[in-house]
């Protein structure tokens, strides 16, 4: 067990670290300093990612499994279903972030403006579902294809991706945002 | 037939997916009362969020889909004693834990020294890692039993309910194991 769970670990905290290194960034460092705020949106953007699209390769091993869904990359039935609900749930999870940190602002005497927070948790979230969830989808076909169970595999793999989109997506979403 | 699948997957993963995004706000909360100041001053420490949170979570998942089988196989029970199946998990745990904190500092110091973001010791660096992450597994154990606990006992899905909590839990205690370790190295 050590030794399985030691490799899914070197490669979960490798994504990580790259996801560490953009958030660290001078960029990043500017961001979150002219976006007050945007702190407390941090970790629930981090985490969010992991848990709809991780839900997702499971729910797409299983049907792959017993057979409901076939071994084809297509986004159409229960796949395009699930990228759907996925893409529906990470933008009001990320929208409720925004209103949350906002609330949060105003108690810690933090200068956030609602809006713009809100705007920013609604952007960023379905950016990175538009993103990482076909990637998601295909990589889990892919995987079972190749013989490989994907619930053994997939969860640290989105995790670590899901982490560096969210980064991504977060500092172009503020950008638009403005 | 998907108009009904899709209902199922947002009736059952919402109402979790909000108390991880309200637990999730606690670890903001916790980062922002240090102040955005202080983490700019050394970056590298900002760096150690996201791998530690990653590392906490899979703790976590991988506790919670231990236990969920034990207890679905009989071996253990959910009640508080002592049993030799949870401690040998523990214990595996703890080891995986301390060994991946010291990949997670060395990778973590290597790029944060190339890239110029806040020039730390090596060794208090790698120290603030591996007690941040002990205290972390510690604390994610006794978060995730009772969580599994709990939902067995109550007949929750481990999936969608068990596994979006504890690692949100997780989040927080990571923010919080960081912060102690930085203090008690005397980086605070």
């Amino acid at each position: 067990m050590v030794k399985e769970s030691f490799f899914s670990e070197v490669l979960s905290i490798s994504g990580g670290t790259l996801a560490g290194f953009l958030l660290a960034s001078s960029a990043m460092q500017n961001l979150l300093e002219s976006f007050p705020g945007l702190l407390i949106m941090i970790p629930g953007f981090l985490g969010l990612r992991g848990n709809i699209l991780g839900a997702v390769s499971a729910r797409i091993g299983t049907g792959l499994h017993t057979g409901l869904i076939e071994p084809k990359i297509t986004l159409k039935g229960d796949t395009a279903m699930n990228f759907v609900a996925s893409l529906f749930l990470s933008t009001f999870v990320n929208t409720l972030i925004g209103v949350l940190a906002y609330f949060v602002s105003v108690i810690l005497g933090v200068d956030a403006i609602l809006w713009k927070l809100v705007a920013l948790g609604a952007l960023s979230g379905a950016m990175a579902s538009v993103i990482v969830g076909p990637f998601t989808i295909m990589l889990t076909i892919l995987v079972f294809r190749q013989g490989i169970d994907p619930d053994s595999v997939m969860g640290p793999l989105v995790t670590s991706v899901g982490d560096i989109t969210a980064v991504i997506c977060l500092f172009l979403a503020a950008i638009l945002v403005g | 037939m998907q108009k009904q699948a899709f209902k199922r997957i947002m009736k059952e993963s919402a109402p979790a997916l909000i108390v991880a995004a309200l637990i999730d706000i606690m670890a903001g909360t916790t980062m922002q009362l240090r102040g955005i100041e202080a983490w700019v001053a050394i970056p590298v420490f900002l760096m150690l969020v996201p791998p530690l949170s990653d590392l906490g979570n899979d703790v976590a998942c991988i506790l919670s889909s231990r236990i969920t089988t034990l207890l679905a196989l009989g071996v253990i029970k959910p009640k508080l004693e002592s049993s030799e199946a949870l401690e040998t998990n523990i214990i595996a745990i703890l080891t995986i834990g301390t060994l991946s904190s010291l990949y997670m500092g060395m990778i973590t110091f290597a790029v944060a020294d190339k890239a110029g973001l806040g020039s730390v010791p090596i060794f208090p660096f790698l120290a603030v890692c591996v007690i941040s992450v002990i205290i972390l597994t510690l604390l994610v154990c006794v978060a995730a039993i009772g969580i599994a606990f709990i939902a067995w006992r109550r007949g929750l899905d481990p999936d969608n309910v068990t596994i979006p909590i504890s690692t949100s839990i997780s989040d927080v205690l990571g923010i919080f194991s960081l912060l102690i370790a930085m203090g008690m190295v005397g980086f605070i």
